[in-house]
């Protein structure tokens, strides 16, 4: 989060309040950013020299603190954007949390397959409408989401093929059964 | 009524069972995404839903006519007057320049040759096909051969797509927009759209997944 | 549809589409050449040495070979005017259903967006019948090539055909009009899927039988007037002919299987080649058959002929020199039809060599594939059928000492001329195979 704080004041110096509304546009599809996580991260920001306050506005309302980028910052920043992402594929995700819950406990395994196909189809559904007046940047993130929806629906389909095709579902074995074959 | 109706339809291959009962209704201006695994019976249920093969058991009702009862030549009306077909392989005529066979429905249907070519020219514009109208089938490349295939389906403005990969050999974006266009211009008329597809995000673009394996139904949901 | 759009799709449009036309009109020309000669023949007088109580004399027309004005003689040359019909109609029939696997896909796309059967024996019709059109108008001028050769050249005592005559000039634009409808009425049937109905095996004795009986009816009884002796020997001999041309195609499918148990790479390509080509291989095989069996029917008689069985030889020289002819014709016919197959299938099957090329397989084992589906279908056929001719109806009355060695000497010839044959056709049809075997061909649908 911190280097996307760092992402979110190059443009221009900004206060807590913009941050957030300009992350919020630039990820318009995922969860929004909490006021309270904005200070907490401009003031470790601050503590540890990649921003500083620039300015104190009070425009009638109440005082807003203005923070941009230190050279540090800006520095750092870089030095993120030149690293790629990490190829994560932690198996964290909660879908396959539960698609693997389903199959070693055998509950309904092709009910809920197939639920969880059609709301990811929902999802991407809702996600491929475009809004009138969407940016080139916002369209891509949704494509990002997207292609992401869609890996998840092809595992979900290399699962469903490694289904027993027929009869009842059989609960994977338990490890206990495993290590006494 | 219905675009297409199949009601527990069977069709075997030899001893190949490719469908069992299966039922199918789409509703004027819905869009249905037919998906499955390879060989679960997809271009078959497209190929008796457009009258091409006939159903071994169970009924097709192709815009308000029993396919039972039509002959060969009744099918092959309907299917130039009301359906459009877009196939996994293209199936463009081969030694036909690209322009006379998007105008190919429109000929066959009695249009003079002019009318229906610059039709057909509108078509090739619009599905993005830039290449000169002589080009033989045999010149494109498979993603182009498979926009031509758009267009002649498009061409008469029919009351059901049926589109079989449709973007397949396409990339991503061409694929995208080849399939905004498909649904957009015939569900805009009221026309329904048949999906067949592996690629999700196909899927997605539909109101409604009907899932195949091996044959039969596996589940059937709305998206919207 | 409206007519400009049945031209539109009619009209030839590849450089393969019109070899093939031009094979059509070619085939239908001279079938059209040979009708008019039988017509020109069946306007001769003939006379009857018969005697009889109501057999009166009459001078025979001493400017024509007596093959053509003794009563007996004939219905031979009529019937081996219609043999030679028969090829060339085959070829022009090759012709027009080459491409079957092409024709089928073009067929299939039509029909996927909305072609009535109606709209293609439509399309398929017109793109025939003007082919026969064509070839019916190019009957008469090879019909005057023909009687130059036949009627003017020859001395009186050899000439087969009549005079030019009014009636040629009125038969002819018949033959034509004639010639463009049956075309069209082949061209129509073509389009029709073909469902592959089993013809019984004792049907096809049957008619295998019919045949033999009719033809040595008519051959016994020479009595029973010239219309009835024609429809005898041409009907017995078309029954003949269909009976061959079908079992062909069994049999080459016979061949294909045991080639395909042998397991070399080559074998079973060309088994696979066979299969894919039974049809065409079958007719091909027949065709060459019945031309080995006129061979050996021509070497018997010349045999006998230099026997000096009959007298004056002179008199039969024309009918000897016609079945050879024949035959021959027949040969290279069926070496023709059975090239266009393949040429056909190559074209239809690029994607498959393609990709047995990309596999690994050279370009000599594709050429050999090839020669080797040709020789299977050809080799084997015309040595049983010079055998067949020979042995079906002796006519030498010298012990058979000259006639066995007339024979192998015809069999060896003819069998070293239709392998050689099959080599120059592969030859020649190399740049094809190279092209076909070309990388670029995978991609082509
Ligand atoms: N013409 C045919 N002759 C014999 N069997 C066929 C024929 N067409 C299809 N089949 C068989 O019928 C079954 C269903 O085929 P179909 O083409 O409908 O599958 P599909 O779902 O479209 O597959 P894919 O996703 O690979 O295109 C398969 O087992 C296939 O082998
Ligand atoms: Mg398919």
């Amino acid at each position: 989060m911190t280097e996307l704080h760092l992402a979110l004041l190059a443009g221009a110096p900004r206060h807590g309040y913009d941050i957030k509304h300009e992350h919020d546009a630039w990820f318009p599809d995922s969860r929004p950013l909490a006021f309270g996580q904005v200070y907490a991260t401009l003031a470790r920001l601050q503590r540890d020299g990649l921003a500083q306050v620039v300015e104190t506005r009070t425009d009638g309302g109440p005082e807003r603190t203005v923070y941009a980028l230190t050279e540090e910052g800006e520095r750092r920043l870089r030095a993120w954007l030149a690293e790629p992402a990490a190829a994560a594929g932690s198996g964290a995700d909660e879908i396959v949390r539960k698609t693997i819950a389903a199959l070693h406990t055998g509950i309904d395994v092709r009910g809920f397959v197939s639920r969880q196909r059609a709301s990811h189809l929902r999802r991407m559904r809702e996600l491929q409408r475009n809004p009138p007046g969407a940016g080139a940047a916002e369209q891509l993130v949704r494509e990002h989401v997207i292609a992401h929806l869609d890996a998840d629906l092809r595992w979900l389909e290399l699962a469903t093929e490694l289904l027993p095709s027929s009869g009842q579902q059989q609960p994977l074995r338990t490890a206990t059964e495993r290590n006494n074959p | 009524m219905s675009t297409v109706e199949l009601s527990g339809v069977s069709h075997a291959y030899g001893r190949t069972q490719a469908l069992r009962d299966v039922s199918l209704t789409v509703a004027p201006g819905e869009v249905v995404a037919v998906t499955g695994p390879s060989g679960c019976g997809k271009s078959t249920l497209l190929l008796l839903a457009a009258g091409v093969l006939r159903a071994q058991s169970g009924r097709v009702v192709l815009t308000g006519t029993d396919l039972a009862g039509a002959d060969e030549a009744a099918r092959a009306r309907i299917r130039r007057r009301s359906v459009g077909i877009v196939l996994q392989f293209g199936q463009l005529v081969p030694d036909l320049p690209v322009l006379d066979n998007v105008a190919l429905p429109l000929l066959l249907e009695g249009h003079a040759p002019r009318e229906a070519r610059a039709a057909a020219a509108g078509w090739l514009d619009r599905v993005g096909l830039d290449v000169p109208p002589t080009t033989l089938p045999s010149e494109l490349s498979g993603g182009q051969a498979q926009l031509a295939a758009a267009a002649r389906a498009l061409v008469t403005g029919p009351l059901l797509v049926l589109a079989d990969e449709p973007t397949a050999s396409l990339d991503t974006a061409t694929g995208r927009q080849l399939l905004d266009l498909l649904v957009t211009s015939t569900t805009a008329a009221g026309g329904s759209v048949v999906l067949v597809s592996h690629d999700n995000a196909v899927a997605a673009r539909a109101d409604r997944e009907v899932r195949l394996r091996a044959g039969s139904v596996v589940h059937e949901v709305a998206l919207s | 549809m409206r007519t400009a759009t049945v031209w539109l799709l009619a009209r030839p449009r590849s450089a393969a589409s019109r070899t093939r036309g031009r094979l059509v009109a070619a085939g239908t020309a001279v079938a059209g050449a040979l009708t008019l000669a039988g017509l020109a023949v069946l306007r001769v007088p003939t006379v009857s040495w018969a005697t009889g109580p109501d057999a009166r004399p009459v001078a025979p027309d001493l400017r024509l070979s007596p093959l053509v004005t003794e009563a007996g003689l004939q219905p031979g040359v009529l019937t081996g005017l219609g043999l030679l019909v028969v090829p060339a109609l085959a070829l022009a029939w090759q012709a027009l259903t080459t491409g079957s696997a092409r024709r089928t896909t073009v067929l299939h796309a039509l029909r996927l967006v909305g072609a009535t059967p109606a709209d293609l024996r439509r399309l398929a019709a017109a793109d025939a019948g003007v082919l026969g059109l064509v070839g019916g108008l190019l009957a008469g001028p090879l019909y005057v090539a023909l009687w130059l050769v036949l009627g003017a050249a020859v001395p009186p005592s050899a000439r087969l055909l009549p005079p030019l005559d009014p009636r040629d000039v009125v038969s002819w634009p018949v033959v034509a009009v004639l010639a463009g409808l049956v075309a069209a009425a082949a061209g129509a049937l073509s389009t029709r899927a073909r469902r592959r109905r089993r013809v019984r095996l004792w049907w096809r004795l049957a008619g295998l039988v019919l045949a033999v009986v009719a033809i040595a009816a008519a051959l016994q009884t020479r009595e029973v007037g010239r219309a009835t002796s024609v429809a005898l020997l041409g009907g017995g001999l078309l029954l003949f002919l269909v009976a061959v041309l079908t079992a062909g195609s069994a049999w080459v499918r016979w061949r294909a299987w045991r080639l395909a148990r042998s397991g070399r790479a080559v074998d079973v390509l060309t088994a696979a080649g066979l299969r894919g080509l039974s049809g065409a291989g079958g007719r091909t095989a027949g065709s060459v058959f019945v031309a080995g069996i006129a061979l050996g029917i021509a070497t018997q008689f010349a045999t006998a002929l230099l026997g000096d069985a009959y007298g004056d030889a002179t008199v039969y020289v024309p009918g000897v020199a016609l079945a050879a002819t024949a035959a021959v014709l027949a040969v290279l016919v069926a070496i023709a039809a059975m090239t266009l197959a393949a040429a056909d299938d190559l074209a239809t099957t690029r994607r498959a060599l393609a990709s047995t090329a990309a596999l690994g397989a050279p370009p000599a084992v594709l050429e050999q594939v090839q020669r080797r589906r040709l020789q299977v279908v050809t080799v084997t056929p015309v040595a049983a059928g010079v055998l067949l001719g020979t042995a079906v109806y002796p006519a030498s009355l010298e012990g058979p000492g000259p006639l066995v060695l007339a024979t192998l000497g015809v069999l060896g010839v003819a069998v070293l001329l239709v392998w050689a044959a099959c080599r120059g056709v592969v030859r020649a049809l190399r740049p094809r195979t190279r092209l076909a075997a070309d990388p670029s061909s995978l991609r082509v649908a």
